[in-house]
């Protein structure tokens, strides 16, 4: 099996195991309080597959081509929302469509990605700060829209996916440590003049629990407590699927889909929690290895905004549930109840599967053994030996036996 | 065309995955700590709240006459209560305003939504709400039923909408809005009232596979209204058959005690933000410690509020009597309760410096008061420009606490306190008070031997509503100590505790480790309650017949075994009486306080204080509160006179100071001798003896006799020191004639009499015959040192003295020997005299020593003999 091959299988095995793993840890939250989401779950991750299975059909070339198209489409539903969204726990974020509830800021995730990684292909020269505005002010909009709903910390994932593809798209280390000291100041300033009371309580709350009343503890830092409660009691091996004493007598709010770490870490312990986050590394890691495979710019740079996006908001998730980040509901990639993010997830895996699947026909794009099995059709090669002397000197680049490209 | 990518970018690759790899290797250290390091601590907390203790309540010990009838018994009790928050929750009527509210508002009349939100309607209104929707539930249920699920909203916003467009009050909306769509949750379940959709978990379930509410419910329109009819039929019953008051009537009232609710609730948030104001601006809370005492002042000066205002208490006052008539505010009616209890019916100008200042501090007027400060701070804040800037922090701070308080528990009504199981079980079945919020709750009671009369009410003492004892044996059985032993509160058990747990299918399971309840012991007591009985009635006899101002007390001792047979006293309580009395004890006990604490602060000097004081304990003697039998000694004064001439003369012939045969010339009852002298009471006679004697012996023969000397139980330590220092300051002659600063109780004469009636061999009086099942026995004392022939000479004495003042035969029959004696009072009470009469019978072989006492009466002691005569007789034909 090609290494493409055994990275496809990998990605698509791994998000799979998670999706499972999410719709076991689903069966044992919901059962308690006699939600069966756990089905609409299951649902959704068959659909989530059948979408995984269709988008590498569609050349990915095709997809960067149409990327400002989908990413304005996206852009106009997350203007939509504000007028005809529908509103739960004080947030509109919704759009109703045939009783399926969407989520524009979850779709935005993957247009953003992919507009950018456009954007950037055709920006060369990073030297001067200036040229990073136009992904600046292409980030703003989205986030921008998506801060108002009000979604604190979708809108804040957006930064980091932004700064990483600047990153590996050639961007000057200063420019970007710039921009980090700049943004760590408007953090501050958003902190005090543009956050919701809310907001800034669960900040605080994170941050600043020893120096609350228990009043407040109780009244602000709930869940918070609840969630390392959670985690605590798990131990090495945890609880046992739903025999999690916080989960069964509902006392941690939001855990089938903000908190759904913390009921893991109380069911399956340490062990559990490693098996996760080795998961969730390797995932990254194979997502990273398909963007070093890669010949092809925009391939390279939508597969490290995905990486980051899913890595980020993983890891977001876990340091909520795990005390060291503000309350906020980000869910968990793959496991957390929630269609439009286990649908936005499978598609973003299953976009890196189709860049490794598919080369770019640009000889720019191609890796090397590409380009000598092309050269091998174009100037002839029989019986291992080339012909050609400029074959002869490509030979000792390729350590394996080429074969023969197949053209489409 | 693609651009290039340079080399480098495949570096930043691993430098994006290094990044991550950190963040999570940071992650992995937190989850470590939490699931390693910290989980026992965890783990422990999280147990802890999985188990909850259930108090099992130990039963209070009985108090047993000498032959083991009740003077006192625990009883079950249960108390019929109504929770007001209970019945909002769980009547049809508010669960389908409110689901009619949520979705289907159009229903609802228009003018439902207009009533006026003034503070002092809104009993009113809430009435009116109830009677609209009941009146129009038909049209309602119908509505509703046909929704389809899917027109069933929870989203919270859109709830929250619905509720204020209605405009439904802010303090009305009973819980948050996160809690809003359980709230139409359950509401839903009241209406479905079946088995088939009876629980959250069907509901939802059925929810997600039904499509018409009807469906899901699995109801009838019909059938809903049925069931609100029934409601409404049960709560107009109950109310007619059992509140016998009109239903409208009945409802109100309910509704005034939701209210009260409402109205505490805003209270605690208005305090809170005060609280946060000071916090805030002054840096604490508690201004009373925070502030020195120049900056206290300095600010009270400045929120003027002076302290020299004392006198404008009077538009104060009035301010408060009309708030009182407007509102039912329980606050305020407390307040006016401490200030008439300063007050007495009497005007702000005839009152003392130190009460006004009293009352000052009860209707919170003073300056020094950190809470009316803080009040006056806040509310100076909040009219200012600072407050309007920072609007948002506060307003979000009172938000808070509202959803943090409203209904956390809300005070229970009790509609019917103490009755039996019986009773309390069929009226909460038979109305199905179950349903409406209505709860049985148990509780104990006490039982009184004759309540009707007051049999030795005093004595035994009471206990209030809540179970506390008031005074008396009761009082005093409760009173525990490590060195005590058996009399370590002999009465109060120990309550038990049940240990639950609570599994993970929600349910709560009892598991090891709890306690099983120790109940109290039983006391058996020395008395015997007929021959209490009688003594009462003999002494009530006694106290109307001579003319006593304040009351008659006597008591009786068994001179063979130290136990005492009676203790009894005139006028006696009810059980309702004794209460009443209590409370007037305690107002008199707290203006005593409020007099004390002006002169510690200088406000009064210590000469208006002892005045005062006097005056206060005079009116507490009045009080047939305390029993005087034993404390009429302590609590106010009572010289027994020549009562204790009997023991003067034992010391006086003992120490040989006057020989039989030397005559005394007194200038009264003619030449005596020393049995002359005690049998006439002579005055001058004993005060030449004392003379011979002195002060410190003669104290020191007394207390030989057991003057002074504590008894278990009934007489402290601490009272017979006091009395006892009084005493060594007075003169001599006062002393020895019992007059002066010597102050006695009846039980503590007839226990020096039963030492004498001992021949000196002396023994505590006991009260008590049985703990549980430890018997007691009296403790033999001190031996005093005097010849038979002495007592003998005595008792001879006494012999006449009692053939004096009783019939002879009586004398005779009974051997009753006594003395009489005829204490004079001064002060208010001059010209009145504690007429005394105190002996043994039968004066050739002791049996009884008693000691009776009129009080405040006009007459001399000869006048009660004839009562101890009867008191004795009655005791010896009982005892039979």
């Amino acid at each position: 099996m090609s290494e493409r091959r055994l990275i496809v299988f990998a990605i698509g095995f791994l998000a799979l195991s998670l999706a499972i793993c999410g719709l076991a840890v689903q069966s044992s939250v919901l059962d308690v309080t006699g939600n069966l989401g756990h089905r609409t779950q299951a649902k959704w991750v068959l659909l989530s597959v059948f979408a995984a299975g269709v988008i590498p059909f569609i050349r990915h070339r095709v997809l960067m081509r149409h990327s400002y198209l989908v990413f304005g489409a996206v852009l106009l539903l997350l203007a939509a929302v504000p007028i005809v969204g529908v509103s739960r726990n004080f947030s509109q974020r919704w759009l109703e469509v045939g009783g399926f509830s969407l989520q524009p800021s979850e779709l935005m995730k993957i247009a953003f990605v992919l507009a950018l990684a456009r954007l950037l292909r055709y920006r060369g020269d990073f030297s001067k700060l200036g040229n990073l505005i136009p992904a600046g002010l292409l980030m703003a909009l989205p986030v921008g829209l998506i801060f108002r709903q009000p979604d604190l910390s979708t809108a804040i994932l957006f930064v980091p996916t932004t700064l990483s593809m600047l990153f590996v798209a050639g961007a000057r280390k200063k420019h970007i440590a710039m921009i980090l000291c700049g943004g760590a100041l408007a953090a501050i300033f958003v902190f005090f003049f543009f956050l919701e009371p809310y907001q800034r309580e669960r900040v605080t709350s994170t941050f600043g629990s020893g120096s609350m009343t228990k009043a407040e503890l109780e009244r602000e830092g709930f869940q918070l407590d609840q969630s390392i409660q959670s985690i605590g009691i798990g131990g090495m091996f945890g609880k046992g699927w739903a025999n999690g004493t916080q989960n069964r007598l509902n006392r941690l709010p939001y855990r089938h889909n903000d908190f759904i770490f913390a009921v893991l870490a109380e069911e399956f312990g340490f062990v559990g929690c490693t098996l996760l986050f080795g998961s969730i590394l390797t995932l990254l890691l194979l997502i990273l290895r398909v963007a070093y495979l890669t010949r092809d710019t925009a391939g390279r740079l939508t597969c490290v905004g995905l990486g980051t996006m899913f890595a980020f908001q993983s890891l977001v998730h876990i340091g909520v549930n795990l005390g060291v980040v503000p309350t906020t509901g980000m869910t968990l990639p793959f496991v957390s109840a929630g269609g439009t993010s286990l649908l936005t997830f499978s598609v973003a895996m299953s976009l890196v599967a189709s860049i490794v699947m598919q080369p770019s026909r640009g000889f720019g794009g191609l890796s090397i053994r590409e380009q000598l099995a092309r050269l091998e059709a174009i100037v002839g090669f029989r019986g291992g030996k080339a012909s050609h002397p400029a074959l002869q000197q490509m030979r000792p680049m390729v350590k394996s036996k080429p074969r023969r490209f197949r053209s489409s | 065309m693609s651009t290039p990518i340079p080399i480098r970018s495949e570096r930043r690759l691993g430098v994006v995955f290094a990044a991550f790899l950190a963040l999570f290797i940071l992650m992995s250290g937190r989850l470590f700590e939490l699931q390693f390091l910290r989980s026992d601590a965890i783990e422990t907390g999280v147990a802890k709240r999985r188990h909850r203790y259930q108090k099992l309540q130990a039963y209070r010990g009985n108090i047993l006459d000498r032959q083991g009838r009740p003077f006192a018994t625990t009883v079950n009790r249960y108390d019929l209560a109504f929770l007001p928050a209970n019945f909002r929750e769980r009547n049809g009527i508010d669960a389908l305003q409110d689901l009619l509210i949520a979705w289907c508002p159009e229903v609802l009349p228009a003018e439902f939504g207009e009533i006026p939100l003034r503070f002092n309607d809104r009993v009113i209104e809430r009435l009116q709400r109830f009677h609209q929707v009941y009146s129009l539930r038909q049209r309602g249920i119908e509505k509703l039923l046909s929704l389809s699920v899917s027109d069933l909203v929870f989203e919270k916003s859109h709830l929250v909408r619905r509720f204020e467009k209605i405009r439904y009050p802010a303090g009305e909306l009973i819980l948050p809005p996160s809690k809003l769509k359980r709230r139409l949750e359950t509401a839903l379940l009241i209406l479905a009232d079946n088995e088939v959709c009876s629980t959250l978990r069907d509901l939802r379930s059925r929810m997600a596979t039904f499509e018409n509410l009807a469906e899901v419910l699995a109801v009838t329109p019909e059938s809903v209204n049925q069931g609100l009819e029934d409601q409404w039929e049960k709560l107009q019953h109950f109310s007619d058959q059992i509140v016998s008051t009109r239903p409208g009537l009945f409802l109100t009232k309910m509704f005034e005690m939701e209210q009260r609710d409402l109205v505490r609730v805003h209270r605690r948030v208005e305090n809170s933000l005060d609280d946060a104001i000071c916090a805030i601006e002054l840096g604490s809370h508690d201004l009373g410690h925070h502030l020195s005492k120049e900056q206290f002042e300095s600010l009270a000066a400045e929120l003027d509020l002076g302290r020299d205002k004392v006198q404008e208490l009077e538009p104060v006052l009035k301010e408060l009597l009309e708030q009182e008539a407007q509102a039912d505010n329980n606050e305020i009616a407390k307040k006016l309760a401490a200030a008439r209890e300063i007050l007495r019916g009497r005007q702000l100008k005839s009152l003392a410096p130190y009460e006004l200042k009293s009352l000052a501090r009860v209707l919170e007027f003073w300056d020094d008061d950190p809470q009316r400060l803080k009040r006056a701070f806040a509310k100076r804040f909040k009219a200012s420009p600072a407050f309007v800037g920072r609007r948002e922090e506060y307003l979000k701070i009172e938000k808070e606490w509202h959803r943090t308080l409203q209904f956390k528990g809300g005070v229970p009504f009790t509609l019917f306190r103490g009755c039996g199981f019986p009773v309390a079980a069929q009226v909460w079945r038979s109305f199905g008070l179950g349903e409406l919020g209505f709860e049985v709750r148990a509780s104990q009671g006490r039982s009184y031997w004759a309540d009707e009369k007051g049999v030795a009410a005093q004595l035994i003492g009471r206990r209030n509503g809540s179970g506390d004892p008031l005074g008396g044996l009761e009082l005093a059985l409760s009173i525990g100590g490590k060195d005590k032993g058996i009399w370590n509160a002999p009465l109060v058990g120990h309550d038990g505790v049940l240990r639950k747990r609570q599994e993970l299918d929600g349910r709560w399971r009892i598991i090891d480790g709890g306690r099983e309840p120790k109940h109290g012991k039983d006391v058996w007591l020395t008395l015997d309650r007929e021959m209490q009985a009688e003594a009462e009635t003999l002494m009530g006899e006694m106290f109307a017949s001579l003319g006593s101002r304040t009351g008659a007390a006597c008591c009786v001792i068994d001179v063979e075994t130290g136990e005492i047979v009676l203790l009894a006293s005139a006028p006696t309580s009810s059980g309702a009486d004794y209460l009443e009395r209590y409370l007037e004890e305690a107002t008199l006990r707290r203006a005593l306080g409020a007099a004390k604490n002006a002169r510690d602060s200088g406000d009064l000097s210590t000469q208006d204080y002892i005045e005062i004081q006097r005056r206060i304990r005079e009116e507490l003697y009045y009080l047939a509160f305390f029993e005087r039998s034993v404390e009429a000694g302590t609590v106010t004064q009572s010289p027994p006179g020549s009562v204790l001439k009997c023991f003067a003369a034992a010391a006086l012939a003992q120490e040989g100071l006057f020989k039989v045969n030397e005559i005394f010339d007194c200038p009264e009852k003619g030449p005596v001798n020393i049995w002359l002298a005690l049998e006439r009471s002579s005055n001058p006679f004993f005060w030449e003896g004392a003379k011979r004697l002195g002060r410190a012996a003669l104290i020191d023969w007394y207390q030989q006799f057991g003057l002074f000397r504590p008894i278990p139980l009934l007489t402290k330590q601490r009272d017979c020191d006091a009395r006892l220092k009084q005493v060594r300051n007075d003169a001599p002659k006062n002393i020895v004639i019992g007059q002066g600063s010597v102050s006695l109780s009846v039980l503590e004469v007839a226990s020096m009499m039963t030492n004498l009636a001992r021949g000196g061999r002396c023994v505590e009086p006991m009260i008590v015959k049985r703990i549980g099942s430890v018997d007691l026995k009296a403790k033999d004392q001190n031996r005093i040192e005097v010849d038979r022939a002495i007592f003998d000479e005595i008792t001879q004495a006494m012999l006449r003295v009692s053939g004096h003042y009783v019939d002879p035969k009586k004398v005779e029959e009974l051997g009753l020997a006594g003395k009489t004696g005829t204490a004079e009072l001064g002060g208010k009470d001059k010209g009145l005299y504690n007429a005394w009469f105190a002996g043994f019978a039968p004066a050739s072989k002791p049996k009884y020593a008693f000691a009776v006492v009129a009080e405040r009466t006009g007459l001399m002691g000869k006048t009660t003999a004839p009562f101890a005569a009867r008191l004795i007789e009655m005791v010896m034909r009982l005892k039979k």
